[in-house]
């Protein structure tokens, strides 16, 4: 049974459907439009390198929404394991040193994916700095794992008290 | 019409900034900052019409200079940012005089943080005053045309601020004058690609990689000043506790 996981999954919400929608919308129309003034301009290469630029820019945020469902995070027999599309991060039980819920406080300059309902990466936090982000609020109430090596997690489960349980018997299962 | 929309975006978008100085300083109050941002407002037509314009037309008539840049002598075209720098951060500091603002002199976090917002201010009033100067020359652009001027004015707007935070900083901490020095020559050296692109020396698209650059470079170091800052007088949000080692 070492293959034996406990799957919890967040709560999803609608906002970053909508707001992908609208910038996928939004970025490809402009893409149309370049495609056009490129033609005009004979080439210019100030229009092209935008054009890539909104390309690269359409196609993560494609990727990024199609993933977004694929959020989950996975108790298993020695690490929680927190999942996004290809991205995962693997937290082993005897590394957790606290397990707190709390509001964060938002920073306009940090890099990550940052949008109302979806924050993924690292993302910098003005009362925590960086938390690695594997949910499906921005702020409020977010679960924070911190390990040994002063790492922060932030999670958003939807069944918040009993992943919060089944956590805590896994901490105590390994007697530390 | 197209440039006046650019303007408004650039505007809300410029505001939105000021959340890089939230939680810096809870001293000063709403109708500081409101006051601040207003009398600040009113620096870039000002330095523009009474200061900048008289002397450039005092250089060009002086030295028979054309007023392209696209004909003048090189030397003239790096002078340009030169003073350009000079005027703009000197005027920023006149709102210091009025007693709202200079009662916050001696406070660090709260003078940084009134400094962002006067170069803001600034920013602003510069978007509506080169929109208006323009708004008849930018009729022939489309909107998507224009869209430059949206996205240049804000970098403009945000430089404005780093640079003023940090002209107000020093003046906080007594050394008004190497900070002055300092944000001059960064101002100088932000402006020059603009200037040579002018005269023809630079295609638009390098002019705005080097902002873009620039911003890159600086945002880094500027956001551990922010951080400093910050922790002096940042509250960290109640936590409940799950579990804890």
């Amino acid at each position: 049974m070492g293959s034996m996981k406990i799957v919890y999954k967040p709560k999803f919400s609608f906002w970053p459907f909508l707001i992908h929608t609208i910038i996928i919308s939004f970025t490809s129309y402009l893409i149309n439009i370049l495609l056009v003034y490129i033609k005009l301009s004979n080439n210019e290469l100030g229009l092209i390198f935008s054009l890539i630029a909104l390309i690269i820019f359409d196609i993560v945020s494609l990727f990024l929404i199609i993933i977004y469902p694929t959020m989950r995070y996975e108790l298993r027999q020695k690490e929680l394991y927190l999942i996004c599309g290809p991205f995962k991060d693997i937290i082993e039980y005897e590394n957790i040193l606290k397990i707190s819920k709390t509001n964060l406080k938002y920073d306009l300059s940090s890099s990550g994916w940052k949008i109302p309902g979806y924050a993924l990466f690292n993302i910098y936090y003005r009362d925590r700095k960086w938390v690695k982000m594997y949910s499906t609020r921005l702020l409020k109430d977010i679960i924070i794992i911190e390990t040994i090596n002063k790492k922060l997690y932030g999670l958003s489960p939807k069944e918040e008290m009993d992943f919060i349980k089944d956590l805590e018997k896994k901490l105590k299962n390994k007697n530390l | 019409m197209n440039i006046i929309i650019w303007s408004i975006i650039s505007t809300i978008l410029s505001l939105l900034l000021l959340l890089f100085i939230k939680d810096i300083d809870k001293n000063i109050n709403l109708k500081t900052k409101i006051f601040t941002i207003l009398i600040s407002l009113s620096l870039c037509p000002v330095v523009n019409i009474y200061i900048k314009r008289p002397i450039f037309y005092f250089i060009e008539n002086f030295f028979n200079i054309s007023n392209e840049l696209k004909n003048a002598p090189f030397i003239y075209i790096i002078i340009i940012p030169i003073i350009v720098s000079i005027t703009e951060e000197t005027i920023k500091i006149f709102p210091i005089i009025f007693k709202i603002i200079n009662k916050y002199r001696n406070e660090k976090n709260s003078f940084f943080s009134l400094g962002f917002i006067v170069g803001l201010g600034f920013g602003i009033g510069e978007i509506w005053y080169l929109a208006f100067n323009f708004i008849e020359y930018s009729k022939k652009y489309s909107f998507f045309e224009l869209s430059g001027f949206g996205s240049e004015r804000l970098f403009a707007t945000f430089l404005h601020g780093f640079m003023t935070s940090l002209l107000f900083y020093g003046i906080s901490i007594n050394k008004g004058l190497n900070y002055f020095l300092f944000v001059i020559f960064i101002h100088t050296i932000i402006d020059l690609p603009p200037a040579f692109y002018q005269a023809g020396y630079l295609p638009i698209y390098a002019t705005y990689l080097f902002i873009v650059i620039f911003l890159f470079i600086i945002i880094k170091p500027y956001h551990k000043i922010i951080e400093h800052l910050r922790n002096e007088s940042l509250e960290i949000n109640e936590e409940k506790i799950f579990f804890k080692r």
